[in-house]
């Protein structure tokens, strides 16, 4: 069975873009590495390292860490609490569904998804000093099985 | 001759060896040993410049692993909890499959679950018939 290692990422992508909460905190969307321009209140999901673990033949399954947070513009009034809160809902012991119905990312089976590690900071604009933007979701971990 | 990565290693089985052997891919393996070393038999005597020693029968005894598979990995541990013989046949590379090193065998398992990475198995064996290495 064929499979796509950035299908894993679409899936991630699409799960918490599909969920309404976590729009109303973020609604700009959710995005690759980056938000388009002029966007305060967004979901950001990085990879932050990957290993493929093989066995004889075959590429057993793939072990990935994704960095993925709210990001909000400290004056536009967001709940970014909430927001981290909402992301960890939906990804931490959860299943990764895509589409309607939910189904498993093609070709593979999910072994696990969870938060390895949390993060929280406040980033200083390098230009202007008095911009601020608040950071706060976690490093997932998601391991998918290749299927044979 | 080109020099081998080992990714398309292979480990059979066939857990009930009766002849003709018809073994089985184990799938989701990923490493194996083959321990082929001999006795050594100290023989030195008086007015020896050096130690000497006389080899007696090679052993064939190794190891085994990989990931839990529901499919596959309860064939493995039937026998080893049966405490069973099985053929085991190990192939460097299945790209080479005639090369191989194959024969009767009692196996040991255990499982290694962690909380933080995948379910693994492992095993040990140890010749219960005579090995033999093809061609």
């Amino acid at each position: 069975m064929s499979h796509d290692s950035s299908d894993i990422d679409n899936a991630i992508v699409a799960k918490l873009a599909a969920d309404a909460t976590l729009l109303s905190y973020c609604p700009n969307g959710v995005y690759v590495d980056e938000a388009p321009q002029g966007m305060t209140k967004f979901v950001i999901v990085s990879l932050v390292d990957e290993l493929d673990t093989p066995v004889f033949g075959s590429r057993a399954f793939e072990d990935a860490l994704y960095l993925i947070e709210a990001r909000m513009l400290s004056t536009a009034n967001g709940n970014i609490k909430a927001a981290a809160a909402r992301i960890d809902a939906l990804l931490d012991d959860q299943s990764l569904t895509i589409g309607s119905p939910a189904a498993q990312v093609t070709g593979y089976t999910q072994m696990a998804m969870f938060r390895e590690s949390r993060v929280r900071m406040t980033e200083i604009d390098e230009v202007d000093p008095s911009i601020r933007w608040f950071r706060r979701g976690g490093n997932y971990r998601v391991v998918m099985d290749v299927n044979p | 001759m080109a020099r081998l990565h080992g990714k398309t290693g292979q480990i059979l089985i066939d857990t009930t060896p009766t002849s003709p052997v018809t073994p089985v891919a184990l799938a989701d393996t990923n490493a194996f040993t083959l321990d082929m070393s001999t006795d050594k038999v100290d023989v030195t005597c008086f007015g020896d410049t050096n130690k000497q020693k006389v080899v007696g029968l090679p052993d064939f005894t190794g190891t085994l692993s990989g990931f839990w598979n529901k499919v596959s990995s309860p064939t493995f541990f039937a026998v080893v909890v049966a405490q069973a013989t099985c053929w085991l046949r190990l192939l460097p590379s299945s790209n080479e499959s005639t090369y191989m090193f194959e024969g009767l065998a009692y196996v040991d398992g255990s499982i290694n679950c962690s909380a933080t990475g995948a379910v693994s198995f492992s095993g040990k064996f140890d010749a219960a018939g005579n090995w033999v290495m093809r061609p």
